[in-house]
Formats: C-alpha cells, structure tokens, sequence
C-alpha cells in the first residue's frame, strides 16, 4: 500500500534526524575529553571515577569493558597508530607487549620532574617494577593483585588440618575433605589465561620457572613436568567442569561452600565476607602458598599511548593526581594499594582480615615472565597444560610440544640469535 | 492433521510444558537478576528468597543504560529503514531479471555470509578509523546494512519469486512504467514477507556484538556491548548482566508481537517452494 | 532492471568490498598485530593450516557439532511446527514463547545458559544434587561439552526452524492429505509418505541456512567451553580467532576464514546440487 513506504521514508528521515546532533557534535575535535579504555572490575570503576574528577577543567571519557575487550580495542588502536586513545589500563603483561611495539610513551622524565609534587617515592618498590619495561617506566602503579592461599578454616578444624606447607600437603588436605557431589576438596580455575596464573606458584616452587634467561622454554623439563603432574593429581578432588572455570566461577565455588580451598586473587577477598554474595562469611582464612609460595604478582597500570595528541604533561599529572594517596585509602577495599603508607596502615590491616596474608603474599610473590610475548606464549602452553591435566595428552608429550611451537613462535619474532 | 477434540487437551499440555522447559534459561536468568548472588547460586536452587530489584534499579538508572537503549533503537531502526527498501529493490529486480547469472550473483553475495565476521573487525576499523567515524551512529548503521543485504535480498527475492510473472505484465499493459507496477501492484502484495525481513534485519543490528564494540564509543554505545561490559571480576557484575540481558529483550519482544500477526504469512508465501 | 539493484549493490560494494578484499589479501602475509611490516608470503599460510593437526581435528569437531545440532533442531522443529500445526487453539502464544531463544541476544544467550550447565552450582547441576543424583560433567567432559554445545546450539535456533516449518505446514494442500486419509493411511504414514515428501525442499533450504550459519558459531562456544577440555569442543572459528586475536596472526587467521568459506561454500553448493529442481528455485 503506497502510505505503508510513506511512513517507513518518515520514519528514515526522524532517524537520521536524530543521528544528526551526534554527527554535529563530532565536528568540535578540539573539545575532544581524554580518551581511556580500561578493564572493569570495582577497584578500577572507582580510579576511572576519580580520574573525572582529578584536574579541574579536564573531561575524561571512560570505557571500561571486561579485559580481552579492551586489550583488542586497544591493540586495534595502538597497531593503526590513532590518536584517539589518550590514556590506557594495562596489565603487566599487556604493558610488555605494548613498550616493546613502542606504543607507550616512557614515563622516566614526567616521574623524576612530578616525584615531589605527587609523592611518588612511596610506591612499593614491586609495583614499579610492575610497571617498566627494559630498565624504563611506562606506567602508573594501580594495585598489585597476587593469589593467596584461601581455605576453610573451620572444615580445617573439624578435621584437624593445618594449612600446607608443601605440595603434597596441600593435594592430601583436598582429597581428605573431599565429599562429592556437594563439595569438592579444592577450587580450580584453568580456563583460557587462567592457566598460568593458577599453575605459576607449582612451577616456580617445584618446576624450574616457565623460561630460562635466553627464553627458552623450560617448564617441561623433568621439575616443570612433575608440576604439571601435581595440578592433574589434585584434578581428582576438584570441582567438576574446571576448564570451564574462570575467576567468576572459582569465586562462587569458594563463596557458596562447594569447595574447601583454592588459590584466591586478593581482589576477590572482600566478596568472601560479605553477606550479600557470600555463604561462607567469616570462615575463610588466608595464608601463603605451599614451599615458599612464588605465586603469581600480576601489577595494574595507567599507561599513555605515544600517539596521543594531547600534552603527555598534562596526562600524567591527571594520572598522578587520581592516584593519589587519600584515593588509594578509599580504595582499599577494592584493591591492594601500592603505596605502603596505605599497604602498612595497621588500621586498615586490622580492618580487612585478609591484609596480613595479602602483605605477606606480596613479599613472595613473583611477577609472570618479564616477556612481551608472554600472552600469545601461554596461549599455546596453557592449551597444551589443560590438554596434559585432563588426559587427552601424556604430560611430558604436552609440555614437550608446547616448548617446540613456543619456540618456533619466538624465533620468528627474533629470538634466539 | 488430527484435529480431533480430544486430542487437543493433552496436545496442549505438552506444548505447554514443552515450552515452559525450552524458556528455563531465560526464566533462571531473570529469577538471577532480582536476588542477591548469594541466593543466586545457592545449592540447592532457593525458591524462596527476598526478591530485590535493586540490580535493574541500578543498570538502567546508575549505569545510563537507557542511553544504550536508545542507541540501540536507533541504529537498528536506521538499519530497518534503509536496509529493506534497498534489499527490496535488488531483489524485485533479481527475480525479474532474465539473466543468466543471477544465481550467481546471489550465491556470491551468500558467500559474503559464509566469511567469519571476526576477520572483517580490523579491516572495519581501519575504515572507520581514516573516515574518523568511530563512534557515529552512520558507520554503524552502514555497516549493518551492508553485512545484512545478502539475507535481505536473498529472503525478499524469493516471495517475489511467488508472486506471478502475469501480475507485473498486466500492470505493464495497463500503462504503468517499471516502477508503478513494482510500487503500486507487485509490493503490496509481498508486504508479510517485508513483515519477516524488518523482524530479522532488526533483530541482527539490535542484537549486534562485535561490530557494536569496535565500531562504537561512548555516546554510541549498544546494549549489547553494555551488558557484555560486566562479565566477571566481581559477582554482582552477573547480577547486573542478567538485569540488563533481561531488560534488552522487552523490545524485540515488543516488536515481534507487533509484526506476529505478518510473520507466520509471511514465512508461508516467501519460505515455501513446492 | 539493474537500476533496481544498483543501491543495493552500491552499499555493499562501497562498505564490503575493502574489509573482506584486506581480510582476503591478508592472508597471503604474515601480518603482526604488535607492529613489525606485513610480509607477503604467498600460501604459506594456507600450507601451513592444512597441514596443522589442530585444524583437522577442530574441522572434525565442528562437523559433529553441527551436524548433531542441525539435525536435533530439524527433528525437534518438526515435531513443534506439527504439533502447533494440530491444534487449535494458543498457537500464536505458544509460537511467541517458543521464539524468544531465537530473540535473546547471542552473547546473553550464552551466559544464560552457562548459569544453567556450569558445575557444580548452574541449576541443572544443583537440582540433580537436590535429588541424590550425580550429576555428569556437563562442561568438563570431552563428549558432555559437545553434548551440551549441541543443547545449546538447539536452544537457540530451534525456534528458527519451527517457524520456518510451521508456516510451511500452513501452506500445505489439505486435499492431498484427505484423500491419503480416505485411502486408509493412519497418521504416521501421512506423515511419512505425504507431508515430508512436500516439505523435503523446505527442509532443505532451512537445513542449508542453519548449516551455513552454525559453521560459524562463536559466541556459545566462547563462553560455555572455550574450546575445553583440552581441545574437544574447539571449532573452527574459535581457532581463528585464537590465532588472530590472540596469538595476534593476522595473517594466519585470515587464511583460516578462507579455507571456512570455501568449505561452507563447497558444502551449501552440494546441498543445492542434491536439491530437486523445485527447490532450487529458492537459491
């Protein structure tokens, strides 16, 4: 009926009469506001909040989305060299990756010039390490997230367990409070990058570390593949479907009294005594991992993009001043701060009854491998590790193809000369 | 068919139960968004809980996904508008057309279809990027159109295919032009099948992820970027996806309600070939 | 005639013809999305993913899921679009509700239903625990995670079937149907030897669609198995965004989304080609 395409061209027409203000608007580059695109998760919800608010007369314009997200949006940025990026979240990994492309603007000069006005001599030692790359800064310190050892002290009671001190231990206490199908004796997280985080503390206090100084590969030698070993023996008493299982996952394991231990990211502790989320309020308890702990350290940054068409000056200073100690007190619930007059208040330690465990994590933590090639690398040992633990390889023939393809992906990206 | 009486009750007791099951995922996932994670995921399932709806109060007021709602609606309705009027023509003039390698050329517009979208995201956002139309409204509502006009046409020239040959001469014969007998006889007689089409363009550029996230910012921004926004890393951030994932379906609901009554028509004439 | 396809081909020619002609010419370098200048290396590429263990054993993976999966939505379609077909009364309500998979957002789809298969607290798992009854690992078993892809998959597009199914029914010849009913045939053989050979080119053409369609599947996959235990429920186009998104080899991605279209074409050619002549007029 002819009045039927009338009203569709009405219809067209009001759409792109309403389109019309937002492409208007776009013509004003100049008042363009500061462009981050960061991961979300509570703690960073409340930075990127501050970060509005840190200089007066300077708008930022926010995107938090969930992290491979907004590492492929950066990446796609970054790669096409846009200036539409100003300030970016990393992580100790990505921050690698990106100083070595030289997509971040190294940070050495800003830090010495504003080390007084900001205090920037208080950051734990640690973070900045977190945050450079070949001897130079690259990014402002958010928090630093490490695993702790997490466990159910009153099913520990009951059967008089005491925490582990070593690896055998710790799969002996999950087997013997193992009951399925109700609960499992422990929690394990080894879905995608999960991997190697829950496997960095086995392979760094029994294996030999994932590469040796030239990056060979040497998590499958005789130590690394007995780790792996551990993990798939510990896999008896673990929550069915754990390859599946990420850290959303693992939480509600732990919280909703499926599992009696697990390696927890600190980050997740608060979520353990909140009623809210939790059943378990006030029967966790935290300490470190079995033989020395070595577990994996992983830093939050703010990092400015070198592309970046506004004053680098500028940027930092907005960075510094959302980062600022008063903030990292309010944020101390939602993450472990790096500056140590919050890290050691025994105010808050006495507060979150996880502090004292997560300082003494800290101390024996050790970062992921300082490669920049460290994701696309645990891409392919990770699949190799999960496909060893579940059977569908033998251990040592996993963890031997992995080092092979790891180190055909390394030479070609020049290594090994 | 067996139309008997007595057959019906049992029929439609098991239609019933049938589709109370087939809607479990979204029925749990909407009991997930009015309770606290805690009764979330309690084992066993707690059927009694306080009901709270604190996760949609703050997904559509705190969170500004009442912005993302809009967006949404514009850029599907921008898809809508421009997609099935173009798809329509091409494919009026696909099934009229004698040449011989129409087929063809709908098998290679199919073969679009056939590529991974995933692969396109780069290319897209290199060309967005020079075009410096990151985050407008057009580049995503062209975008959409474009990868969308291959199930268009194909879906709109077969109920063209239905309609005889015999109609459009006699328009012909009676004095109108190309245009008039495609507008004014051949059209109005397709108007379930263009029912079915809007449903399906609207529904893949409202329902549109990947584009949605490369392509659009922070004005711009979909629902569907927005839900997936709160995946992890705490586990209210489920509560409030399941909220939001609920929230986003009202409309299209709305809108296949609205076109129900065509869609069924539709499928018959343009779907069936025999 | 061709000004009737001009805008339409111009949009897509205008918007489409770059992306998919980069993502094609990709494949022929090896392109680093961490900087370093593309190479062009010919089929090196290609040679190398046909001869990876990994692409065979995700294109096996894919065909079974797949296979499994369109064959359950066309039985399960079939079923639902008769009965809706037999009765009389609620049909627009209940095909209404039954849709609504269809509608969901793929990405909320997919997180609905990991909150319904995840262990040991998604809801089937707690109920089956409620009842004493051991629950099977749905997400963690190499043949459970296919099987519960396969549900997934189902899931969502069933609907699409039905409707498509349902209308077909509608356009039937009740004649053809009443005089087999005076013969003697009792409802089964109705069924077998009148309606479904009359649907068999309906069947097809939604059997092509869904197939072209489920090849490509992503998101459930993503967010249900990623691809685990181990390599079980990888697909193929999880591979190629691992390798282009992850692994960051443009290059090598794109050569992967070329194989997948030339083996979705081969495969949509030969469903055509055992079309009758009736129902190759819907292509």
């Amino acid at each position: 009926m002819p009045h039927a395409i009338g009203r569709r061209h009405l219809f067209a027409t009001a759409t792109m009469g309403l389109a019309a203000p937002a492409i208007l608007r776009r013509a004003n580059a100049a008042d363009v506001p500061v462009q981050l695109i960061s991961h979300r998760y509570p703690g960073l919800e409340y930075y990127a909040d501050k970060l509005k608010s840190a200089l007066p007369n300077v708008a930022v314009d926010t995107r938090l989305m969930q992290a491979p997200d907004a590492i492929q949006l950066q990446r796609l940025a970054l790669s096409s060299s846009s200036n539409q990026l100003d300030i970016l979240w990393a992580n100790s990994i990505t921050l690698a990756s990106y100083a070595k492309s030289g997509w971040l603007e190294p940070l050495d000069d800003l830090w010495a010039k504003h080390k007084d006005e900001f205090n920037l001599g208080d950051y734990n030692q640690g973070s900045v390490a977190g945050c450079s790359y070949n001897g130079h800064i690259y990014g402002m310190p958010i928090t630093t997230n490490t695993m702790l050892y997490a466990y159910r002290g009153d099913l520990y009671d009951e059967k008089g367990l005491q925490p582990a001190t070593t690896w055998d231990d710790y799969v002996a206490n999950a087997k013997t409070l193992n009951a399925p199908p109700r609960r499992y004796g422990v929690t394990l997280a080894l879905k995608s990058d999960m991997v190697n985080n829950e496997l960095q503390s086995v392979m760094n206090t029994v294996g030999d570390g994932w590469f040796d100084k030239d990056w060979r590969p040497v998590f499958n030698d005789d130590r690394g593949v007995k780790a792996v070993e551990i993990i798939k023996h510990l896999s008896q008493y673990c929550v069915p479907g754990f390859t599946a299982v990420h850290n959303d996952e693992h939480s509600v394991n732990m919280s909703q009294d499926i599992a009696a231990q697990g390696q927890q990211w600190a980050t997740r502790c608060a979520t353990m005594d909140n009623p809210d989320k939790s059943r378990v309020v006030g029967k966790i308890k935290w300490t470190v991992m079995p033989q020395g702990g070595k577990q994996v350290m992983i830093s939050d940054t703010y990092c400015i993009s070198r592309y970046t068409a506004k004053d680098k000056d500028m940027l930092f200073r907005l960075l510094a001043s959302a980062l600022r100690e008063e903030n990292q007190r309010g944020a101390a619930a939602l993450a472990t701060p790096p500056r140590n007059a919050v890290l050691n208040d025994p105010a808050l330690q006495a507060k979150y009854r996880w502090y004292p465990a997560v300082s003494q994590c800290l101390a024996v933590a050790q970062p992921l491998p300082a490669l920049p090639e460290f994701s696309e690398a645990s891409e392919i040992f990770n699949k190799r590790i999960v496909q060893a633990v579940v059977g569908q390889m033998e251990t040592k023939a996993a963890l031997d193809a992995a080092a092979t393809e790891v180190q055909a992906m390394l030479k070609e990206r020049g290594y090994y000369k | 068919m067996n139309r008997r009486a007595s057959f019906q009750i049992p029929l439609l007791i098991g239609l019933g139960a049938f589709t109370l099951i087939n809607l479990i995922p979204i029925l749990w996932g909407f009991l997930i968004s009015i309770r606290q994670p805690s009764d979330a995921f309690a084992i066993p399932p707690k059927l009694i809980f306080d009901p709270t709806l604190i996760f949609h109060y703050e997904v559509w007021m705190e969170r500004g996904f009442l912005t993302f709602l809009f967006n949404s609606l514009v850029i599907a309705a921008g898809t809508v508008c421009i997609s099935v009027p173009i798809g329509t023509l091409a494919a009026y003039g696909l099934a009229r057309t004698r040449a011989r390698h129409s087929r063809s050329l709908l098998f290679g517009l199919l073969a679009v279809r056939m590529f991974p979208q995933i692969l396109l995201a780069i290319p897209f956002f290199v060309m967005a990027r020079a075009l410096n139309l990151i985050d407008s409204y057009w580049m995503m509502i062209l975008a959409m159109v474009a990868i969308n006009q291959p199930f268009t046409v194909w879906l709109m020239r077969s109920f063209f295919l239905d309609v005889p040959v015999e109609l459009d001469e006699a328009a012909l014969i009676d004095g109108c032009n190309r245009w008039q007998a495609f507008r004014l006889i051949v059209l109005p007689t397709v108007r379930p099948g263009l029912a079915v089409t809007a449903l399906f363009s609207a529904l893949l550029a409202y329902n549109e992820f990947l584009f949605a996230l490369i392509l659009t910012g922070s004005r711009t921004k979909t629902l569907p970027v927005a839900i997936a926004e709160y995946g992890g890393e705490d586990i209210s951030y489920w509560s409030l996806s399941a909220a939001g994932a609920i929230g986003i379906m009202l409309p299209v609901v709305l809108f296949t309600i609205a076109v129900q009554r065509n869609l069924i028509r539709g499928l018959t004439f343009g779907a069936v070939k025999g | 005639m061709w000004l009737f396809m001009l805008p339409s081909l111009a949009v897509m020619t205008v918007v489409l013809v770059y992306p998919l002609a980069s993502a094609i010419y990709y494949s022929f370098l090896r392109y680093y999305l961490g900087g370093g200048t593309p190479q062009f290396i010919g089929l090196a590429n290609y040679v190398e993913l046909l001869g990876d263990e990994r692409f065979w054993g995700d294109l096996l993976n894919t065909v079974i899921i797949v296979g499994a999966s369109v064959a359950l939505q066309l039985v399960m379609g079939m079923a639902l679009a008769l009965a809706l077909y037999a009765a009389t009364r609620g049909v627009r309500l209940i095909s209404l509700l039954n849709f609504l998979p269809n509608v969901v957002t793929p990405v909320v789809g997919a997180i609905f239903l990991k909150w319904l298969f995840i262990g040991r607290f998604g809801l089937l798992d707690s109920t089956l625990i409620s009842f004493d009854i051991y629950p099977p690992n749905w997400l963690g078993d190499p043949v459970w995670a296919k099987i519960t892809l396969i549900l997934a998959d189902t899931w969502k597009f069933m609907p699409f079937l039905m409707l498509v199914l349902y209308a077909g029914l509608q356009a039937f010849d009740t004649q053809l149907l009443e005089a087999a009913q005076i013969d003697g045939a009792n409802a089964w053989q109705r069924l077998r030897y009148v309606i479904l050979p009359m649907m068999k080119p309906l069947i097809l053409f939604v059997v092509a669609i869904r197939a072209m369609d489920a090849f490509r599947f992503f998101d459930l996959v993503y967010v249900l198995t990623n691809g685990g235990p181990g390599t079980a429920t990888e697909t193929v186009t999880l591979y190629t965004y691992q390798i282009g998104f992850r692994m960051l080899e443009v290059g090598k991605a794109s050569a992967l989304g070329v194989i997948t279209l030339v083996i979705v074409a081969a495969m949509i050619a030969g469903l055509i080609f055992m079309m009758s002549r009736r129902g190759r007029e819907a292509f």
